[in-house]
């Protein structure tokens, strides 16, 4: 007798149809404002809701509802809850047979033309489920009824992906920044008002809100605003031309000409390609190193409070001092406005001069691009400490090293020798503070950088450069043990990798062998 | 004819009714014994029994059902004193052939149902000496 939609099958089992989006359709007409996703899987289980109760309501409408315990008379039309609402009448009685139930009436319903009658109880004293007491409205909202909100908080999680399926499959919906609309009644932004938008964006050389935007273009007024909003957004998003510099809940619109190339496509010293291995041969002093390196493709859980930390600390690896950039780590992403596709527009301040310097975080892949002239101008070096300080302005960032008196110092240095790195100790001028294990010098870059193509290019095994590495570190000290971190920061001078696959492949393989304090050791 | 072959432990198993009927004993009579308490106060004895109008619980449809085995089926077989570990190895099997509706079973398969003993044990008990109220292999006619 519980209505289908009461239940947790009807949901589970539930496919959403192009009536749905019919009636989304409908629902965009009525409102002219965009929805997101859950506004929508609360208007499809809303609808659905009101779809039985409206179907039950006409069912109820044919007959008597029928309940075992009333006296029913040959003739009679009634209504069977229990059995989908079918309604029949019946053609007769005779007495019940059961000493379980005591007397009784047994009625025979013609429930489908030309076909056997069936019987049911009637004047039944003892208790039957469907004796419910009073009428229509007890049988529809009976104790314990799920309004459509609270079936949208116990299977909005069900519907929701579902619904995001279709709605993506749909050739009538758009949708941009998690917001729905119907295309059809979406404003008619042509290449003219898209021109004038570029032109705008052109002349004042700045990022640009949408509402800005639409103040130069003269949408008809009988247009909602949010409508004119999303409209642009939309027509803004299809056009190469433009490209959102903003954050989520803060869209600007810039022009993808003016931002740099290592902005919109990751610079190719920073893409990793995944490598599969057993994280559960990593031990627990690894998992810390994993922690403390804080490598931006590790994907590792940020701490609770991470959000409210007001500095923080990390160490350059060489793929970022290479091509000038910062990771967005577990650590370092809440120090920058969130953000999912968007290039976003920030600015870094030089903790030391108060220079500011534009910057770009590309969300996706993880970085900030706009270091590389800092790097270079400050000598710092793979390995040096780089300090981040929030403002109170989300999208300006204090970055600054950790000043000392130059010093020349004893440094491994990698240099390219045909399809190998080399590495030697020779003393270089660092002026500022660095972690021991992870510094590494580079002098001719560009050999570097011939040396990591041609490794990528001949498909050389995460293995064979671990080993070539391993095996030049461990000759610069005298008793043959390399620190893991020494070996992740040069293994990363050939190719991009997070900490993880290099020490699953120190654990796997087994001429390498720990001996304590994260120092290793290559067996003959 | 049918052909004799040597039960195993994967022969089925089956009330035969004829058994009883030779004998001139009513097995009504045998399953009334075997109702629970509950159903035998409802049906005081094994007569008029044959055809009673069983309601359904959740659309109080009417359905006629012979009262013993459906009793069988539908309550005293569900309660956990129906076979308990005091219960001999035979009348175990013919309360599991009852409640099952007679659909012959195997030996291997009445051990994963009853629990106790093992498949040879069973197909012993089943097949050594005289029939067991009327237990034998199903031959299909």
């Amino acid at each position: 007798m519980q209505q289908k939609t009461q239940t947790a099958q009807y949901w589970q089992e539930l496919t959403i149809e192009n009536s749905d989006l019919t009636f989304l359709d409908y629902l965009f007409l009525e409102q002219e404002t965009p929805q997101s996703t859950d506004e929508l899987t609360l208007a499809i289980i809303q609808q659905r809701c009101k779809v039985e109760e409206t179907f039950i309501r006409k069912e109820l409408d044919r007959g008597t509802i029928y309940k075992p315990q009333d006296a029913h008379a040959v003739g009679d039309q009634l209504v069977f809850p229990a059995l989908d609402f079918v309604a029949g009448a019946i053609v007769g009685t005779r007495p019940g047979h059961n000493p379980e139930y005591g007397d009784f009436t047994v009625i025979q319903v013609e429930l489908e033309p030309d076909a056997q009658p069936r019987e049911f109880a009637s004047q039944l004293a003892s208790p039957h489920t469907l004796n419910f007491e009073g009428g229509k409205e007890a049988l529809l909202h009976p104790e314990g009824f799920l309004s459509a909100e609270e079936l949208f908080e116990l299977y909005g999680p069900i519907v929701k992906p579902k619904l995001l399926e279709k709605l993506n499959e749909s050739e009538t919906m758009v949708q941009f920044d998690g917001l729905w609309f119907s295309k059809a009644m979406l404003a008619d932004i042509h290449v003219g008002h898209l021109n004038v938008a570029e032109a705008v964006i052109d002349i004042n050389d700045q990022p640009a809100a949408t509402r800005e935007l639409l103040k130069e273009l003269d949408l008809p007024a009988e247009i909602s605003p949010s409508l004119q909003v999303f409209s642009l957004n939309h027509a803004l998003a299809q056009d190469e031309r433009f490209i959102d510099v903003g954050s989520t809940d803060n869209i600007l619109w810039y022009l993808a000409r003016l931002i740099p190339q290592e902005v919109m496509h990751p610079p190719r010293r920073l893409n990793y390609s995944p490598i599969s291995y057993d994280r559960s041969v990593l031990n627990e002093e690894l998992f810390q190193l994993e922690r403390e390196i804080n490598d931006e493709a590790s994907e590792l859980i940020a701490s609770p409070d991470a959000d409210k930390v007001k500095s923080t600390t990390i160490v350059l690896t060489y793929p970022h001092r290479r091509v000038g950039t910062l990771p967005l780590t577990a650590k370092t992403r809440f120090f920058f406005p969130p953000g999912t596709t968007q290039r976003t527009a920030i600015t870094l301040v030089d903790g030391h001069s108060d220079t500011e310097m534009p910057a770009w975080i590309n969300h996706s892949h993880n970085y900030v691009y706009g270091l590389e002239k800092w790097y270079k101008d400050n000598k710092i070096p793979v390995g040096a400490f780089i300090q981040l300080e929030r403002t109170k302005d989300p999208f300006k960032v204090v970055v600054s090293f950790k000043p000392r008196r130059m010093r020349r110092e004893w440094v491994r240095v990698a240099e390219a020798n045909e399809d190998r790195v080399n590495f030697s100790v020779r003393k270089m001028p660092i002026s500022c503070e660095y972690d021991e294990t992870m510094l590494v010098w580079a002098e001719d870059l560009d050999e570097i950088d011939a040396l990591w193509i041609k490794a990528e290019e001949s498909n050389k095994t995460l293995r064979e450069i671990i080993e070539n590495v391993f095996l030049e570190l461990a000759k610069l000290n005298p008793q043959g043990t390399v620190h893991v971190k020494s070996i992740y920061s040069a293994v990363n001078i050939v190719r991009r990798c997070p900490p993880g696959p290099i020490f699953a492949e120190l654990l796997n393989h087994p001429a390498f062998a720990s001996v304590g304090d994260a120092h290793w050791k290559y067996i003959e | 004819m049918l052909k004799w072959i040597k039960p195993t432990i994967e022969t089925k198993f089956h009330i035969d009714f004829d058994w009883w009927e030779k004998r001139g004993e009513n097995i009504r009579v045998y399953l009334w014994s075997h109702l629970c308490s509950d159903c035998q106060a409802i049906y005081g004895s094994h007569q008029d029994t044959e055809e009673i109008d069983w309601i359904d619980p959740e659309t109080a449809e009417v359905n006629r059902v012979d009262a013993l085995w459906h009793s069988l089926r539908t309550c005293c077989s569900q309660k956990p004193d129906y076979i308990t570990e005091h219960t001999t190895i035979v009348d175990a099997v013919f309360r599991v052939l009852l409640a099952n509706g007679n659909t012959p079973l195997s030996p291997l398969e009445l051990y994963r149902i009853i629990g106790k003993q093992n498949p040879n044990t069973i197909l012993r008990m089943l097949t050594h000496g005289h029939l067991h109220k009327g237990i034998k292999p199903f031959q299909e006619k």
